[in-house]
C-alpha cells in the first residue's frame, strides 16, 4: 500500500489553483493584446494622430473642400441664402418701403407673392415668414449687411460637385441634414466637418502658411473651414477612364462595368470609374442601387484573372518554375468534384508558361494542389483577398474567401479557387493584387487621398505599410509570363510600341444552385510598360452580350484606355525614349 | 464507524453550519452564470453572423434562430438532467458508454465527411464527439469511484485506467478530432487526480500522455501545421497565421471599451463559432472579454464547490470532471484567441454557435445541478462525504483489470487490506472509502432509507406550511433528515 491519499478538499484546491493560474494567464494575455499589441495588429488609422481627435467639436454644417491632384475642385461648399422676415418687429410706417425693397431685391427667388408679403407686413403678423430659400448672393449679403432685427438672412452651406457625375462613386455625397454618405465624404467625414474655433482664411498669419501650398492648389485651398483633401485622382485621367468605360459598356452591350487605374509603386488610385453612374448633385432623384461604389463594395468571382495569384504563389514557393512541364489531362478530381478546362479540351504536356497563356484550369489546380491548403490560402491572404484593403473609401467589402476550417469549405474549393471560382473578390482587391506583380512583389495599400491640407498646412498621410508577398524574382517571372499572355493570346490588349502584361478572365456568375450558363463577367488586369509599370488597370464588364470571351471585350478596352492614358501622361515608347 | 461528531472534529476546517438549507437546493448562482454566458452568446452570434447569414440565406437572423432552437433543446436537456438524481447515472454509465462507443464507431464508418474529417452524423446536425465528452466523463467518474482506495494499486488503478482512456482517445483521434481527444484526456487525468490517484502513477500517466501527444501531433498533418505556425508566431509576434492575425487585430481594435455591438470591422474567419471570443473582444472591448473570463472562473468555482459538497464520491469526481471539462474547454478557446496556445477547433462553451456543443454543455450543467440538489449540503464536513462507500459497488462493474466481467468477491488478502485501510480512514476521519466487501450489503439499503427520509421531510414541510408555522423550524427539521445515509446517524 502506498502513502495515504491526500483528502479531496486539498486535491480540489490544487485543481482550483491550477485553473485560477490558467485563467489569470489569459487575463494577462488579454491586457497584452488589447493594450500593448504590436503594430501589425493595431487598427489602421487613416488620420494623422493630431487630426484624428474630434472629441468636443460641435458639428458644423460647413465642410472642407476636396480637390484632385491638380487642385481642380471635386466637392466644395456652395452657399444658399435663406431670408425671412418677422412682420411684428417691423417699425410702423415703414412697411410699404420695406416691402417694395425686398420684392426688388429678391426678384424671382421670392417664394411668396408680393401681395402676400405686403399683407403680412401690414398686418404685423406674429412669427416668421420665409421669403426665400435660395436667394442670390447679392440679396443675401445685402440683407445680412442691414443687420436689422426684423429681416434676417442666413447662409446655409450646400455641398456642390462642380464636375457633375465625375468620380461620383468615389466621392460620395452629403445630404441636407447634412450627413455624408459613401466614398471619401463618408470616410473622411470627421475630418471634413467644420471645427471650432473656426479657421480664418483672411488671417495674415494663416495666409503666410498657406502661401506655401503649390500654386495650382491655392486656387481652391484652403477652404473656409481649412480642412481639405487633395486626392490622387487626376480629373483628366478619371474623365478619360469614364469615357472608355461608357463606350465599352455600350459597345459590348454589357449591364455595367468598372475600371480601376492604380499606380503600382504606392497604391495611389489614379482613376476609379463605374458605369452606370450618377450625378452627386442630384443624389435625391437617383436610384438607390446606383449609390454604392461597386469598385470597392461589390464582390464577384474573378475567374481566370485570379490564375496570376496561383501561378505567382506556386513560383514563389518554388513548387514550379515557368519551364516546369505540367500534364494537362481532360479532367482532374479534387475533393469530390471533377474539374475541366474551360472548353473541355486537353493539351497534353505543357510548360507552366503555356498553361497560363492558354489559361488552362487543370495545371492551375495542380499548382494549388502542390501548394496544399495551408500554403495556398496563406498566399491568397497575403495577396489581400478575404480582407479589407483598407482603402480610404467607405463601404468597403472584404470579399469572401472560405478557408479550411470554415463550415462551408470543402477540398474541391482548393481546385476551383485556384482559377478564381468559388471565391469572391472586389475589383479593388484584384487590382491591388495585380500591383504586387507589377511592383516586384509588394502589397501596397490602395488610397485616394494624396495630401490632407489642414488650415493651409500640408499633412502627407503617414507612410502606408507595405508587405512583401512574393520575391522580386517570382514577380518578374510572372510578369514575363503575363507579357506572353498578351503577345500570344490576348492580342487585343496590345499597344503598339509598348510591352503590355496582362491576363483575361471570363468568369461564370454563380446563381442559386450552380452557375449561369449564359451570363459571364469579363475582366482584364494588366500593366504597362511591362519593364517599368506606370499604371495597373483592371477592366471589368458585367454580362457583355456581343462576345463570349473577355479576349474580345475587356482586353481591347484595356488597350483603348492605355492609349488615352499614354496620351495624357506623354509617355514615350521605350524604344523612342532610348534614342539619343 | 465514525460518527458525525467524530468526523467534524477531525475534519481540518469545519465549514460554518448554515441556518438550514434553502428550500430548493439547486445551485442558482451556477444557473445565473450559465444564463449570462448563453445570453451574451446569442447576442454575439447575431452580431457576428448576420452579414454572412444574409449573404448565404437571405435572412440575417438565420444562425441566431437556429441557435435559439438548439437552446430550447438544451434547456430541456438541462432540466431533465437536473431533475434526475445523478446517482442513477451510476446504473446508466455502462449503457451510456456502450452507446457512445457505438456512436463513435458509427461516425468512423458512416459519418459525413465535412472539412476533411468525419465528425458528423445525420447530415451535419449531430456531432457525437461533443456528446461523448459528457458520457465519457460520467463513465470515468463511475469507474474511478467504484475503485475506492484500490485505485492506488497499479493493477487496479493505473493500468486499466490507461487502457480505458487510450481506447476512447483512439476512437476520437481517428475521426480525426485531435483537440477533443486532448481535452478528454486532460479532463480524465484531472478526475484521476481528484479520485485520489497516487501522485507517482499520475506523474507517469502524465508523461506518457505528453509523449503520445507529441508523437500524434507530428503524425497529424494539420496539427503539425498549426504547431509550426504557432512556433513561427512565438519567434516573431508580428506574423501570426490567418486566424490568429484576425483575432489579435480584433482585440486591438476593440480596445478597452470595444467598438460597440455590431460595429466590429475586422474580418474574422469562423467569427461566430471558434472565434466568438475575438468578436466579444472587438465589440465589447477588454471589459467584455475580462467579463467572460470572470464568468468562466466563477463557473469553475461554483462547479468545484458543488463537487466538494457532494457526499458521494461519484458525485465528487463527476462534478470535478464536468467542471474541469467546461473550464478547460473555455480556457483552450480563449487561449487560442489570445495567442496563448496554437489553433484548436474547440468552441467556447455556452457562447459559441453550435448545437451539439451547447446541448452537451447544458446537459453537463444539469448533472452539476443534480449533484448540488441531491447532495447533503448541510453535512458537517464536506470532506467526510467522500468517506462514504459508493453505491456503485452494488452494480456490476465493467472493469478493465484482471477481474474483468467477474463479480467482485472479497479475497482474504483484500479483506485484510480493506480492514486496515478502513482503520486508517477512521483514524484520520477523512480519506477515501476502502474497497472491500463490507459495504455492499449496507449500501444496498441506502436508497430505500434515503427515499423514506425524503418522504418524512416532505411531510414535515407540508405540515409546517399548512399549520402556518414559520419556515425556519421546517427548514431545520429537514436539515437533519434529507438523504442522510443511515449509518451516519
Amino acid at each position: 500500500m502506498t502513502a495515504k491519499p491526500s483528502p479531496p478538499r486539498i486535491r480540489i484546491a490544487v485543481v482550483a489553483a491550477a485553473l485560477l493560474l490558467a485563467f489569470l494567464l489569459l487575463v494577462v494575455q488579454l491586457f497584452r493584446w488589447t493594450l500593448f499589441a504590436p503594430d501589425a495588429y493595431q487598427p489602421a488609422s487613416h488620420l494623422p494622430a493630431d487630426l484624428a481627435s474630434t472629441a468636443g467639436r460641435p458639428r458644423g454644417d460647413e465642410r472642407g473642400a476636396i480637390v484632385d491632384q491638380h487642385g481642380v475642385p471635386l466637392a466644395i461648399d456652395r452657399y444658399r441664402w435663406e431670408i425671412w422676415v418677422e412682420p411684428h418687429l417691423v417699425p410702423r410706417g415703414t412697411e410699404a418701403e420695406l416691402g417694395s425693397e425686398l420684392v426688388q431685391l429678391l426678384g424671382s427667388s421670392l417664394i411668396i407673392s408680393p401681395e402676400e408679403l405686403m399683407t403680412a407686413l401690414r398686418e404685423h403678423k406674429a412669427g416668421v415668414v420665409t421669403l426665400a430659400k435660395e436667394a442670390p448672393q447679392l440679396a443675401g449679403s445685402t440683407v445680412d449687411s442691414w443687420d436689422r432685427l426684423d429681416v434676417s438672412a442666413k447662409a446655409i452651406p450646400v455641398r456642390y460637385y462642380p464636375q457633375g457625375s465625375l468620380a461620383a462613386h468615389l466621392l460620395g455625397f452629403v445630404n441636407a441634414q447634412p450627413r455624408a454618405y459613401y466614398g471619401v465624404e463618408e470616410y473622411y467625414n470627421d475630418y471634413l466637418r467644420k471645427v471650432d474655433p473656426p479657421f480664418l482664411r483672411s488671417d495674415a498669419q494663416a495666409q503666410a502658411v498657406y502661401n506655401g501650398l503649390p500654386a495650382e492648389w491655392r486656387q481652391m485651398l484652403p477652404s473656409a473651414t481649412g480642412q481639405d483633401l487633395v486626392l490622387t485622382i487626376d480629373r483628366r485621367v478619371q474623365h478619360a477612364t469614364e469615357q472608355v468605360l461608357a463606350d465599352a459598356v455600350v459597345r459590348y452591350k454589357a449591364d455595367s462595368g468598372t475600371i480601376i487605374v492604380m499606380r503600382p509603386s504606392d497604391g495611389a488610385i489614379l482613376a476609379m470609374a463605374n458605369f452606370p453612374t450618377y450625378d452627386a448633385n442630384q443624389f435625391g432623384s437617383t436610384n438607390a442601387d446606383l449609390l454604392l461604389n461597386p469598385a470597392v463594395a461589390e464582390q464577384y468571382e474573378p475567374g481566370s484573372v485570379f490564375k496570376i495569384v496561383t501561378f505567382a504563389s506556386g513560383i514563389d514557393a518554388g513548387v514550379v518554375t515557368p519551364e516546369t512541364i505540367m500534364t494537362d489531362t481532360l479532367s482532374i478530381e479534387i475533393g469530390d468534384r471533377l474539374i475541366y478546362n474551360s472548353n473541355q479540351r486537353t493539351f497534353g504536356e505543357v510548360t507552366v508558361e503555356e498553361a497560363l497563356v492558354r489559361s488552362l484550369n487543370i495545371p492551375t489546380a495542380e499548382i494549388a494542389l502542390k501548394l496544399e491548403e495551408s500554403r495556398f490560402y496563406q498566399y491568397v491572404r497575403r495577396f489581400g483577398f478575404g480582407q479589407l484593403t483598407e482603402v480610404d473609401l467607405a463601404n468597403e467589402s472584404p470579399g469572401t474567401v472560405k478557408v479550411p476550417g470554415d463550415e462551408l469549405w470543402s477540398r474541391s474549393d482548393l481546385g476551383t479557387n485556384s482559377f478564381g471560382q468559388g471565391l469572391a473578390v472586389t475589383p479593388l482587391q484584384m487590382a491591388t493584387a495585380t500591383c504586387v506583380i507589377a511592383n516586384g512583389g509588394l502589397l501596397v495599400r490602395p488610397h485616394v487621398v494624396d495630401t490632407m491640407v489642414f488650415k493651409g498646412k500640408i499633412h502627407k498621410p503617414e507612410e502606408l505599410p507595405v508587405r512583401r508577398v512574393i520575391s522580386a524574382k517570382a514577380a518578374g517571372e510572372v510578369r514575363d509570363m503575363m507579357v506572353q499572355v498578351v503577345e500570344q493570346a490576348s492580342y487585343a490588349a496590345r499597344v503598339p510600341g509598348y510591352t503590355v502584361a496582362g491576363k483575361t478572365g471570363t468568369a461564370q456568375i454563380p446563381i442559386s444552385g450552380g452557375y449561369s450558363l449564359t451570363e459571364t463577367i469579363h475582366s482584364f488586369v494588366g500593366f504597362m510598360p511591362a519593364e517599368d509599370p506606370v499604371f495597373v488597370a483592371l477592366v471589368k464588364l458585367d454580362v457583355p452580350k456581343t462576345q463570349p470571351w473577355a479576349d474580345s471585350t475587356a482586353a481591347p478596352t484595356f488597350a483603348k484606355l492605355a492609349n488615352e492614358l499614354l496620351r495624357i501622361w506623354h509617355i514615350p515608347p521605350p524604344q523612342v525614349a532610348q534614342k539619343p | 464507524m465514525p460518527t458525525t461528531t467524530n468526523t467534524s472534529k477531525t475534519s481540518p476546517k469545519p465549514p460554518r453550519r448554515r441556518a438550514g438549507p434553502s428550500p430548493v437546493r439547486y445551485d442558482f448562482v451556477l444557473v445565473m452564470i450559465v444564463a449570462t454566458l448563453i445570453g451574451l452568446g446569442l447576442v454575439m452570434i447575431f452580431s457576428a453572423s448576420y452579414v454572412q447569414a444574409n449573404n448565404l440565406y437571405g435572412k440575417s437572423a438565420f444562425y441566431f434562430l437556429r441557435q435559439l432552437q438548439w437552446l430550447v433543446v438544451s434547456v430541456i436537456g438541462m432540466i431533465v438532467a437536473a431533475l434526475i438524481d445523478f446517482r442513477i447515472l451510476k446504473r446508466l454509465a455502462l449503457i451510456l458508454m456502450a452507446l457512445t462507443v457505438l456512436m463513435l464507431v458509427a461516425v468512423l464508418l458512416f459519418g459525413d465527411k465535412n472539412l476533411g474529417s468525419r465528425r458528423h452524423l445525420f447530415g451535419t446536425s449531430v456531432q457525437p464527439s461533443e456528446v461523448a465528452k459528457l458520457t465519457i466523463i460520467i463513465y470515468i467518474a463511475y469507474w474511478l469511484s467504484s475503485k475506492g482506495n484500490r485505485l492506488r494499486e497499479v493493477s487496479v488503478g493505473l493500468v486499466p485506467f490507461s487502457v480505458l482512456l487510450s481506447l476512447v482517445a483512439l476512437l476520437i483521434v481517428l475521426q480525426p478530432d485531435f483537440d477533443t481527444t486532448a481535452l478528454i484526456v486532460m479532463t480524465a487525468l484531472i478526475m484521476f487526480f481528484i479520485a485520489g490517484a497516487d501522485l507517482k502513477q499520475l506523474g507517469i500517466a502524465g508523461v506518457v500522455a505528453a509523449i503520445t501527444f507529441v508523437v500524434v501531433v507530428t503524425q497529424i498533418n494539420y496539427a503539425s501545421v498549426r504547431i509550426n505556425e504557432f512556433i513561427d508566431f512565438l519567434k516573431d509576434p508580428g506574423t501570426g497565421s490567418y486566424q490568429l492575425t484576425a483575432s489579435l487585430q480584433a482585440l486591438a481594435n476593440g480596445g478597452v471599451l470595444g467598438a460597440g455591438l455590431g460595429d466590429g470591422t475586422t474580418t474574422i474567419p469562423l467569427a461566430f463559432t471558434d472565434s466568438i471570443f475575438a468578436v466579444i473582444g472587438e465589440e465589447l472591448g477588454l471589459v467584455g472579454a475580462l467579463g467572460v473570463v470572470a464568468l468562466f472562473m466563477a463557473f469553475a468555482y461554483r462547479g468545484l464547490r458543488i463537487a466538494l459538497r457532494s457526499n458521494d464520491s461519484f458525485g465528487l469526481i463527476l462534478g470535478c470532471g464536468i467542471t474541469g471539462w467546461i473550464a478547460l474547454q473555455a480556457f483552450v478557446n480563449i487561449a487560442v484567441n489570445t495567442a496563448t496556445l496554437p489553433f484548436s477547433g474547440l468552441t467556447l462553451p455556452f457562447v459559441s454557435y453550435g448545437g451539439s456543443s451547447l446541448v452537451a454543455c447544458m446537459a453537463g450543467v444539469g448533472v452539476l445541478l443534480s449533484i448540488s440538489r441531491y447532495s447533503n449540503q448541510t453535512a458537517a464536513s464536506p470532506a467526510r462525504a467522500a468517506v462514504q462507500p459508493t453505491n456503485g459497488a452494488t452494480y456490476a462493474t465493467l472493469g478493465l483489470g484482471w477481474r474483468n466481467w467477474r463479480a467482485r468477491l472479497p479475497g482474504a488478502g483484500r479483506a485484510r487490506r480493506a480492514t486496515a485501510s478502513r482503520r486508517t480512514t477512521q483514524q484520520s476521519g477523512r480519506g477515501y472509502s476502502s474497497g472491500g466487501s463490507s459495504y455492499s450489503v449496507k449500501a444496498s439499503s441506502a436508497p430505500r432509507t434515503a427515499a423514506l427520509s425524503r418522504r418524512v421531510t416532505r411531510t414535515k414541510r407540508t405540515i409546517a406550511r399548512r399549520t402556518g408555522t414559520s419556515r425556519k423550524p421546517a427548514k431545520s427539521s429537514s436539515s437533519s433528515g434529507t438523504y442522510r445515509v443511515p449509518r451516519r446517524r
